[in-house]
């Protein structure tokens, strides 16, 4: 069977006068569309002191600008039936609108008021501390939420993706209006933005309806690149977290190359091999895949752990692979992390057999199709990919450059990434006697 | 308003002369289908001592069969792409399979050979056992799971099912045998207890044949219907429960009451009722107020469970420990404005518009339309409900939607249960 993504019959994009970039892809299917908006800007692009703004910001630009008041977007949008959203990453900020095709207009005139009139009022701004603080807060009752964020802050020494994206408490605290303000302006503008259209329309016309909502805005000052080189690590770094917690939990990481690296594509089929495969270019795809999976037979049946992952993703800088384990009832952790470092490094000495590889790409395959599925993950796909890989041809070249790996490849990344010196370990313990300040 | 798209799913429904029923979609957008079996053995069919059988069974399933042992079956699946998924619920034990077009065929003979033909192996039986147990340990370590268990022992009495969450506990999960899981399998795995849908690309013949093949000469179950075996339940008394968990920073509230069955005449009235007070616009008046005006919490939600029997009513919220009595207070301000009030025009005529426009979107999925179509069969919907559907919404009134959450929603009982740090 031809292994390639649906539809190949891919997308138009253009660049406006102001550096707006355009990706536009017509589904028929049905009257719907999908509408995303991606902004180069997310905690990578962050400080100490003002950690989580990116995010904080994103929640602002659901409350109002010039044309749209406070809770106008979400009840215009979804009066008509339609759904809407966003969310904040290391590399981005994206927001999206889904809904009836013949309500386009509605959304490109909320994207047009959101990427230059937003007013961040301060008593908006204020209200939503407590509501960013709360989202936080709710992350924070998760024993794996404590551990992947001190493993992140010792992993970088310099990259600001130590920081992670929501922020510290004290942050959110400090932070004032102006910093989010100030924040918007650098970052919002055109020309550090995306629009990704997918669904019910035909192209040429909803490009003039796309020039006649966003050729007034004029470009900005291009945000300075981030040039920020992270020095190599030269040893293990290990970081323990005692706090209450119903069982242990394993984290590894190792320092990983970034998507537009020719590794990237082997680095998610060894990710898949050892803890199975989820699509590494959109949301969805199957639940309980990954069961013969090399990591998942040693660490779940292997009566260790009772749930196991690994995980490669897509990153603009170089980032983490990562294994992850919840380990059962009375297993210590020094245990389950050499079972781990056990499977990690049979792949290094002995590859990968055939039968494996093509059991692993068939399971990235039908991942990637099945995230496929709607306007919404397609648009995803597109935005997603052209920002990460800098391609917007990425949503279909990566999931075939994907089949094109071997076991020589995956052999070697194993070996070039996962080494000791690259690695930083953690493992949370819990201590239910130990008083934790709120 | 766009409901083309919406009134195009009508399912064909093949009957079969054992009582299994065939629920067929055609969509050919993703070259996938999605197989789902639902079997009418879940949680509700426990007896007393044995809560968490019908989970522990659901999930012995792919732990080998007559035929295929666990690693075969997994490298199986993997090799094919194929997600299996096992889900168990009060009426409800899901199985899913979804796989590529092309692979259909095998993906309905593994499905069969999960449904008919498992053997439960000891030695899975304590692998599987091992992996609940500290599993529960970290349901107990989570306050939006606490909440919830705790509002349900205080708002449905011990003999309902609904009383406890559906994994069990560590005694019945601990104590659970072989010879029971067989038991339970037999009694309630068979052709007259199951629905199966299939949605995707693949022809109703297609589909029709491999379900012949696998399930045709599959022997029945017992009979009795899931509903007949639901105890009747009294409205509990307004109480509110704190449960302080040690380490925690958030406190969830979960704050209802048992209302209505998923055939109640009522259902689509207070079903537009929560949809204005926890869903519309976002997350609905709760949001607005909590969220939105006054900032106390990241999500202020609710939801109507419109299943068999008295189907929870469900407010829930995540809020800083000093908010609560706040975040409390403007809840059940909500509550008393819209049982007094019920919806504005402007809210009435949002609702039917956005539950009637987000129909298509709904349907997009080959997921989201085997939800629909197993809600058709399950509680006798009739094959042209997608078509009758808009007409049900426009139908309703304000003064219907007022009276039915005056009539299922009463504030005297209400019954909250938090889960969190201590208070300060």
């Amino acid at each position: 069977m031809a292994l390639s993504v649906p539809s190949s019959a891919s997308f138009q994009q253009t660049t406006l006068d102001n550096g707006l970039r355009v990706i536009l892809r017509e589904v028929r299917e049905r009257p719907l569309v999908g509408v995303w908006v991606w902004y180069r800007v997310g905690g990578r692009n962050e400080l100490p002191g003002t950690t989580g703004v990116s995010h904080w910001v994103e929640h602002m630009l659901f409350k109002g600008g010039k044309r749209f008041g406070k809770g106008e977007i979400t009840k215009e949008i979804s009066r008509r039936g339609g759904a809407l959203n966003a969310f904040t990453w290391i590399d981005c900020t994206a927001y999206f609108e889904t809904l009836p095709s013949s309500e386009i207009d509605l959304a490109l005139a909320i994207e047009s008021d959101r990427i230059y009139d937003t007013r961040i009022e301060p008593d908006e701004a204020e209200a939503e501390r407590t509501v960013v603080i709360s989202e936080r807060e709710g992350s924070e009752n998760f024993p794996e939420f404590w551990l992947r964020e001190e493993v992140q802050s010792v992993a970088w020494r310099e990259h600001p993706y130590r920081l992670g994206v929501i922020g510290p408490k004290s942050d959110l605290r400090a932070m004032t209006r102006e910093n989010l303000y100030d924040h918007y302006k650098r970052f919002y503008m055109t020309n550090n933005a995306t629009l990704v259209m997918v669904g019910d329309f035909a192209a040429p016309e909803l490009l003039d309806k796309i020039r006649a909502e966003f050729d007034k805005h004029p470009p900005g000052r291009d945000p300075a690149p981030l040039n920020i080189e992270e020095q190599p690590q030269t040893g293990e770094r290990r970081v323990l977290v005692r706090r209450p917690g119903p069982t242990h939990y394993v984290m590894l990481a190792y320092h990983a190359p970034e998507a537009s690296h020719a590794d990237a594509a082997p680095m998610v089929v060894l990710s898949s091999l050892l803890g199975g495969a989820s699509s590494p270019i959109a949301w969805g795809g199957a639940r309980g895949l990954g069961r013969s999976s090399r990591l998942y037979r040693a660490l779940v049946d292997g009566e260790i752990a009772t749930s196991v992952s690994a995980s490669f993703e897509l990153t603009l800088d170089p980032y983490l692979f990562a294994v992850d384990a919840t380990l059962r009832n009375g297993v210590e952790p020094a245990r389950a992390e050499a079972a781990i470092l056990q499977e990690l490094e049979r792949i290094q000495r002995e590859g990968v057999p055939d039968e494996e590889l093509a059991r692993t790409k068939r399971q990235l395959h039908a991942q990637v199709v099945y995230s496929l599925e709607g306007v919404t993950n397609q648009g995803f796909a597109l935005g997603f990919m052209d920002l990460v890989a800098r391609d917007p041809a990425a949503w279909q070249t990566f999931p075939e450059a994907l089949q094109q790996v071997t076991a020589e490849d995956v052999q070697r990344v194993a070996k070039t990434y996962l080494v000791e010196n690259q690695r930083t370990a953690g493992w949370f313990i819990p201590d239910n006697n130990q008083q934790v300040a709120r | 308003m766009a409901t083309a798209a919406g009134s195009a799913l009508r399912p064909e429904r093949v009957p079969f002369n054992n009582g299994l029923v065939l629920l067929h979609n055609r969509a050919a957008a993703n070259p996938s289908v999605v197989l789902r079996a639902l079997v009418r053995a879940g949680a509700s069919r426990e007896t007393p001592g044995e809560h968490g059988i019908a989970g522990l069974t659901g999930r012995m399933l792919r732990q080998g069969t007559q035929n295929i042992d666990k690693a075969a079956l997994a490298e199986e699946l993997d090799g094919l792409g194929a997600g299996l998924s096992v889900d168990v619920g009060y009426a409800l034990v899901s199985v899913s399979i979804k796989c590529l077009n092309g692979d259909f065929s095998r993906a309905m003979e593994i499905l069969g050979e999960l449904l008919r033909r498992p053997i439960f192996p000891a030695d899975e039986l304590e692998r599987l056992r091992g992996q609940v147990l500290t599993e529960l340990k970290e349901l107990e370590d989570n306050t939006r799971v606490v909440s919830e268990r705790t509002w349900r022992e205080l708002a449905y009495p011990a003999t309902h099912p609904y009383h406890r969450l559906t994994v069990g506990n560590a005694e019945t999960v601990g104590s659970a045998s072989r010879e029971g899981l067989n038991a339970y399998h037999s009694a309630w795995y068979g052709p007259n207890q199951t629905t199966l849908i299939v949605v995707g690309d693949v022809t109703l013949d297609d589909a029709t044949a491999a379900a012949t093949r696998m399930f045709a000469d599959w022997p029945g179950a017992r009979s009795e219907r899931v509903e007949s075996t639901l105890p009747a339940s009294d409205l509990p008394t307004r109480l509110l429960r704190d449960m302080p968990m040690v380490g925690k920073t958030q406190a969830d509230i979960t704050l209802g009451l048992p209302t209505l069955d998923r055939q109640s005449a009522d259902y689509y009235a207070l079903s537009f009722a929560n949809h204005i007070l926890g869903r519309m616009y976002f997350m609905g008046r709760f949001g607005e107020k909590v969220r939105d005006e006054q900032g106390l919490a990241y999500y202020a939600y609710s939801e109507l469970h419109g299943g068999y029997g008295r189907g929870a009513w469900l407010m829930r919220a995540g809020v800083n420990p000093r908010n609560l009595d706040k975040a409390l207070g403007s809840i059940d301000t909500e509550i008393k404005r819209f049982l007094a009030d019920g919806p504005t025009p402007t809210e009435q005529e949002d609702g039917v518009s956005s539950l009637l426009g987000s129909l298509p979107r709904q349907l997009e999925t080959n997921e989201g339309a085997a939800a629909v179509m197993g809600e058709i069969e399950l509680y006798d919907l009739g094959l042209d409900y997608l078509e009758r559907y808009p007409d049900i919404v426009r139908a309703l009134t304000r003064e219907q939607v007022t009276e039915a959450a005056r009539r299922w929603i009463q504030p005297e009982h209400l019954v909250t249960a938090i889960a969190g740090p201590p208070r300060p």
